[in-house]
């Protein structure tokens, strides 16, 4: 006990301090190196005058420094101290050593400068370990990330209900999968043109030519196209680099979004500084647009069965489904206005002698060529519908039975016009209008309906190509 | 996107004091406006201060925080207008260290508010390319990056011992803590990223304010040539070099910047 206190022997504390198993060094207060235990330069493997009057940054490797210089020495200048800092070390041979450092602010005197006391240990071994545990939590994160951004957006697409919504949908989860100051997305129009319908097309109005070359690109390569504001992409893109820098971009990134072969359009990413994309980050944009095809291609495929289940085919006209339905909510609109309804049925005369002597597919030609003559004589809120084989139905909302009657006079005068295919054959129409004015709820779907067909039976019994009107 | 006086002085946590000229501070990576303490005294009397926190720094609102907006250097500066524009400055001088200078001239470039800037250490560009030099490549700011993860990990407090003696320093000691350039981790790693790997040069030719960039006479973030590289670009600037070693000037040699600023201004 009293050994341990007693004065050690000259030279002690001098070993203490030189010897020390850890690194010491004393910098005044810019960072510049004036006292080096031997320790550190035995670890270091350099002579201290190599040391002695630098800045302890320079002794640093580059990353450190960056580090150091912005991070560490402000803290330590206004807190006073600085703990637990790995950094590396350029050892005299160019190899890195690891280390942490502790540096304290000092006051030695009233008289003397302040100075800065930094120790410093060997962590080569535990930082190692932490590289690998860097590693693995990092390569963990990116695999989390892109499996939550995949989730969200196949719970954000279910929940989209048209075209514009998916597209909205993806152009969110792009900005925020890749950081963009902003994303749109654009669809391929059966015209070849590019349209955008969700996002923020920052390059808008200042690219015409080169944003469809973009895209073009991208759709013909089936590949991300990513352009830079740099000279490699000057001339290959010259006009949008041009645009880039006039919107204070430095990167735009467009991506495909493709239906099996067939390219749907392209999701385009805005930055504003140069960005490069890791393979990662590129699969995940290409995946979520893969799903945001298949949503769009399965709601187009139902859009398609909705749309066939109500139209008839050989036509296209509302089939009788539709003409049915269409009554049923005319009526109730009608009644709740109130305002008058009429609804008419048309059925050619002459049209069998054509389907027998000219065969089917002159006939169904006829069909064709009379819905659009039917459609060309009534008006754009009309509904034209084929009942069944050459009986025709018009529904005219808020309209009189002298309104309905002068429309009628027009569909006489246009299917009894020649038709080219059945040169020789008069086909003209005969026509019952059945008139609700004003509409009443009392009246049903199927009343108005008898009525209609019973004026137009009424109409072929006086001698065809003409109209006979019922009011209701 | 913040609408009202008090949300963007809340997301910056934007400090006013004084009256005169205004004059505002811009910090760079690394820390938060607790880096301007030692000059802000030199202009209390005759000008009117404006200092904040980048949003991820200091006391700044960390909800604010949105990667795509922060992506690069733009996102900071609508910030800075913001804040001139909220305070209803006009001529004002502003001050930026580091990347809170090319923020800062990002800023004076859309503002008609920005009167003058002082750039300290400003860096265009860190990394060397055919025709530039930056002083850093690619793999020292991967470095960087890694070496911020390792500095920002939990486990790292609990095993280094306790070496130094007391640390005080008795003129800071009173408010002194752990909350000092206190930032957000994840933002911190996104920010070195945009501060360290953004190239704004292109920008330094549409500068048309009076411009001072003060300069270390050794600094190995923002070294000489790049200080000559700025001043050359920014038409009609001045360069002054300070006798002065290190990037925090305005830490290491707080009066020497301060007279620098006022002798430029004045």
């Amino acid at each position: 006990m009293s050994d341990a206190l007693a004065t050690p022997a000259a030279g002690y504390f001098e070993t203490l301090y030189q010897k020390a198993p850890f690194g010491y060094l004393v910098t005044d207060r810019d960072d510049v190196v004036t006292r080096v235990n031997a320790t550190l330069l035995d670890w270091v493997g350099v002579d201290a005058r190599a040391l002695l009057g630098k800045p302890f940054s320079a002794l640093l490797a580059p990353g450190s420094q960056l580090l150091y210089e912005t991070r560490h020495l402000p803290v330590l200048r206004l807190q006073g101290y600085s703990r637990e800092v790995l950094l590396q070390l350029v050892k005299g041979d160019g190899s890195y050593l690891h280390v942490l450092i502790n540096a304290a602010h000092v006051e030695v005197d009233g008289d003397t400068p302040s100075e800065v006391r930094i120790g410093v240990l060997d962590a080569s071994s535990r930082v190692s370990y932490e590289r690998e545990l860097l590693a693995t939590q990092r390569s963990a994160e990116g695999l989390a990330s892109r499996v939550s951004v995949l989730q969200n957006a196949s719970v954000a697409f279910a929940s989209s209900a048209s075209e514009v919504e998916i597209a909205e949908t993806l152009s969110t989860i792009l900005e925020d999968a890749l950081a963009a100051a902003a994303t749109c997305v654009a669809v391929l129009r059966e015209s070849g043109e590019l349209e955008v319908i969700a996002g923020v097309n920052l390059l808008d109005g200042l690219i015409e030519s080169d944003r469809a070359l973009l895209g073009a690109t991208v759709l013909a390569s089936e590949a991300p196209v990513i352009v830079h504001t740099g000279d490699a992409d000057r001339e290959r893109f010259p006009s949008v680099v041009a645009a880039l820098i006039e919107a204070r971009l430095q990167t735009v990134a467009v991506f495909p979004i493709m239906n099996d072969a067939t390219p749907l359009g392209v999701a385009a990413a805005f930055f504003g500084r140069e960005r490069s994309f890791a393979a990662s980050d590129v699969e995940v944009v290409l995946s979520v647009a893969r799903q945001a095809n298949q949503v769009l291609t399965r709601m187009r495929a139902q859009e398609q069965l909705a749309y066939a289940a109500l139209h008839d085919q050989l036509t296209g006209l509302a089939n009788r489904a539709l003409v049915r339905d269409s009554i049923s909510s005319g009526l109730l609109a009608a009644a709740a206005a109130p305002h008058p309804f009429s609804v008419m049925f048309v059925d050619l005369d002459g049209f069998k002698a054509v389907n027998d002597q000219l065969g089917h597919h002159v006939g169904d030609s006829i069909l064709r060529e009379v819905a659009a003559r039917l459609t060309a004589s009534v008006r754009a809120s009309d509904i034209v519908g084929r009942y069944g084989g050459d009986e025709f139905v018009v529904i005219c909302s808020e309209t009189t039975g002298h309104d309905a009657a002068a429309i009628s006079s027009r569909i006489h005068r246009e299917i009894r016009a020649p038709f080219a295919e059945a040169e020789g054959f008069a086909i003209s129409a005969s026509i019952g209008i059945a008139v609700c004015e004003p509409a009443g709820s009392e009246i049903s779907t199927d009343h108005l309906i008898t009525v209609a067909d019973a004026a137009m039976y009424e109409s072929k019994r006086l001698g065809r190509d003409r109209t006979t009107r019922v009011q209701l | 996107m913040p609408t009202s006086y008090r949300d963007i002085v809340t997301r910056n946590n934007v400090q006013v004091s004084g009256t005169g000229r205004p004059i505002v501070f811009a910090h760079g990576f690394g820390c938060s406006q607790d880096m301007w303490r030692l000059v802000v005294p030199h202009f209390a009397d005759d000008h009117r201060i404006v200092v904040f926190d980048h949003v991820g720094a200091g006391k700044s609102d960390l909800a604010a925080y949105r990667p795509g907006k922060y992506d690069s250097l733009d996102g900071y500066a609508d910030d800075l207008v913001e804040i001139l524009d909220e305070l209803d400055l006009h001529d004002a001088v502003v001050v930026g260290h580091s990347v809170g200078g090319i923020i800062a001239m990002l800023a004076a470039n859309r503002s008609p508010r920005v009167g003058a800037l002082v750039l300290v250490g400003p860096s265009p560009r860190y990394i060397d390319s055919a025709d530039y030099t930056g002083g850093f490549s690619q793999p020292d700011i991967d470095d960087l990056l890694d070496g911020l993860d390792a500095n920002y990990f939990g486990w790292s407090k609990a095993i280094a011992p306790v070496m130094m003696g007391n640390p005080d320093r008795p003129e800071l000691s009173a408010e002194l803590d752990e909350s000092f350039c206190r930032t957000d981790p994840t933002i911190a790693r996104h920010f070195a990223r945009v501060t360290f790997l953004s190239d704004n040069r292109r920008d330094l030719d549409a500068v048309t304010v009076p411009t001072l960039v003060l300069q270390s006479e050794n600094d190995a973030i923002a070294p000489l040539a790049v200080g000559r590289y700025v001043a050359e670009r920014i038409a009609g600037s001045e360069l002054v070099v300070l006798p002065v070693t290190g990037h925090c000037a305005h830490l290491s040699a707080p009066e020497l910047v301060a007279s620098s600023i006022r002798e430029f201004v004045e």
